[in-house]
């Protein structure tokens, strides 16, 4: 695919104009929430509790930045919401336009919206072992442009469940470093014949447009926290690996994610916290006779893969007493740093999403 | 110039500016991790032993000493994992009388207190520790396995992610401590 001229809604210097102001924004926040809570980290003095007080006292307190796992017997129910905006074209790291996509294929794609509603609930029967089963639902729509007819594709629908085992293997839940071995598995709960029909005709759904694999993806991976009285830290690698084929005669490609971040705890309530995400993910194997690869660069195998950095910016709300004790909210959004696609593929634009969680 | 240099040239452009915004964001990144970390510079102290600290002071209103002097002491001996926890008890008037928070450097000092705190540092030498102050009217607190059941008086345990305690009421009654009920009704009992 031959490359043409940039755009001009994507320049790096606006995205950093953006990103400054946003972490201006979040620092002076950060500032005057700091300032607010000079006591917070002295020693408390508990001598006030009577006996039956302190006898039922929580040793491991939840707080705003830490909840990757949890103490012994704890259960957690969440919700999180996920919001992807997708519009302008890469080929490799060259942005290509519609135009020059349509001298190749009768018809392109010419924005996508990507929404997720998660559902997840964990339980650690014991302070190493922490489990936890996660049940997506998904709205994909995608503007497509064909004879200059425009029409959106759309398909909803539950994801792929997803079960993980998260074991610690050093350190402990009370303690600031830990290393966890995650083991896990997604079962094909999602769809893989989506269908839409245009003007009176019935056809089967393009790759990115399915709500699940398909197969059952084994998803190992590890995991470092860090954490100290106000800082907490981590990096995680997660993998999905596929094998063999779906009842479709595919699969999709393997993929590799690592992740690092950074919270900074201002107070017992609030926590901003920076995040980079990296991402590799392989082309689909094989293919769905039902979907033409020669209509649209969607429906092509060979350009589905692709590498991205994102660079990510979050606020973490915890409620420490009250009716909501233990409620933890958390919003995140950011953009790719980095995006290098297997295209003509839609470039993510922005990426949005916020979780709230309720442990006891 | 050629397409195939105007391509070069333009792909070399936006190389640089994504390098520089990449380099601009790192910078602000670090500014603004940088200005927080320097107002909150303050001791750190950890949860399990402020809970430990409020049960010491407690315990002393549920036992009673057969004499008391003007202050009741409250000794650690070995390893101090309190921190700064213990440093609120200091000065604080319980029963008529003045706390004093002490770190011993000998068992000998331990016989003047009225609570020791045996930090598991000393866990190989407890039935020294035990034989030496056989004859002293002083409660022992640990926090070992096996404390209580060696001869220690309360031993502080961690259950389901909170902080309970053994009592041996024997070793409390050959050392002439009187607990009260209340306090044994919460504790898990042991024996020599």
């Amino acid at each position: 695919m031959e490359e043409s001229h940039r755009k001009p809604q994507r320049p790096c210097g606006i995205m950093a104009l953006r990103c400054f102001g946003a972490l201006t924004l979040l620092w002076v926040a950060t500032y005057f929430a700091e300032a607010q809570s000079v006591d917070s980290d002295a020693t408390r003095d508990l001598t006030g509790l009577s006996l039956e007080e302190l006898y039922n006292l929580d040793v491991i307190q939840l707080n705003v930045i830490g909840g990757h796992t949890h103490p012994a017997h704890e259960i957690m129910f969440g919700y999180e919401f996920m919001f992807m905006d997708m519009g302008g074209h890469l080929s490799g790291t060259r942005d290509v336009s519609e135009t020059e996509i349509l001298k190749h294929f009768p018809s392109a794609s010419t924005g996508m919206t990507v929404e997720e509603h998660m559902v997840e609930v964990m339980y650690a029967p014991t302070n190493k072992l922490t489990v936890m089963a996660m049940l997506p639902i998904k709205h994909i729509d995608m503007d497509m442009v064909m004879d200059r007819f425009h029409f959106t594709e759309h398909s909803q629908g539950i994801g792929d469940l997803q079960i993980l085992a998260l074991y610690t293997v050093l350190g402990s839940v009370t303690k600031g470093n830990r290393l966890i071995v995650d083991a896990g598995m997604s079962f094909p709960t999602g769809s893989i014949d989506e269908k839409n029909t245009i003007l009176g005709e019935t056809f089967k759904l393009e790759y990115p447009m399915q709500l699940g694999s398909g197969i059952y993806d084994f998803r190992p991976g590890l995991t470092y926290l860090g954490e100290s009285k106000k800082w907490a830290w981590g990096a995680e690698a997660l993998t999905s690996l596929r094998f063999g084929r779906n009842g479709n005669g595919y699969r999709l490609g393997n993929e590799y994610g690592l992740t690092g971040w950074v919270g900074y705890a201002v107070t017992d309530w609030f926590a901003p916290s920076l995040r980079v995400n990296g991402r590799i993910w392989g082309n689909v194997h094989g293919a769905d006779p039902d979907i033409d690869p020669t209509v649209d660069a969607e429906g092509d195998p060979h350009r589905q893969g692709g590498r991205r950095v994102d660079f990510l910016m979050g606020v973490n709300f915890f409620v420490p007493n009250g009716i909501f004790k233990r409620t933890r909210m958390n919003i995140e959004g950011g953009f790719p740093i980095y995006e290098d696609l297997d295209g003509p593929q839609l470039s993510t634009r922005w990426l949005i999403s916020a979780g709230l969680t309720y442990s006891f | 110039m050629r397409d195939a240099d105007r391509h070069l040239l333009l792909a070399r452009t936006f190389a640089a500016r994504r390098l520089f915004s990449l380099a601009a964001l790192l910078s602000v990144a670090c500014f603004y991790f940088q200005a927080p970390h320097q107002v909150s510079a303050q001791s750190l102290s950890s949860r399990e032993y402020e809970i430990k600290a409020a049960y010491l002071y407690n315990f002393i209103k549920y036992v009673d000493w057969p004499s008391y002097g003007d202050t009741i002491t409250i000794g650690v001996l070995g390893y101090d994992p309190f921190g700064t926890a213990l440093a609120p008890l200091n000065g604080k008037v319980v029963k008529g009388r003045r706390l004093l928070v002490k770190h011993l450097d000998s068992v000998r000092e331990a016989q003047q207190c009225q609570i020791i705190f045996v930090s598991s540092s000393e866990k190989q030498r407890l039935q020294d520790i035990f034989e030496s102050l056989r004859s002293a009217r002083v409660l022992t607190v640990g926090e070992t396995q096996g404390f209580a059941d060696g001869g220690g008086i309360i031993n502080f345990i961690e259950e389901n992610n909170k902080v309970r305690f053994e009592i041996n009421a024997e070793a409390a009654r050959r050392t002439g401590l009187n607990i009260s009920s209340e306090l044994l009704k919460l504790a898990r009992l042991v024996k020599s």
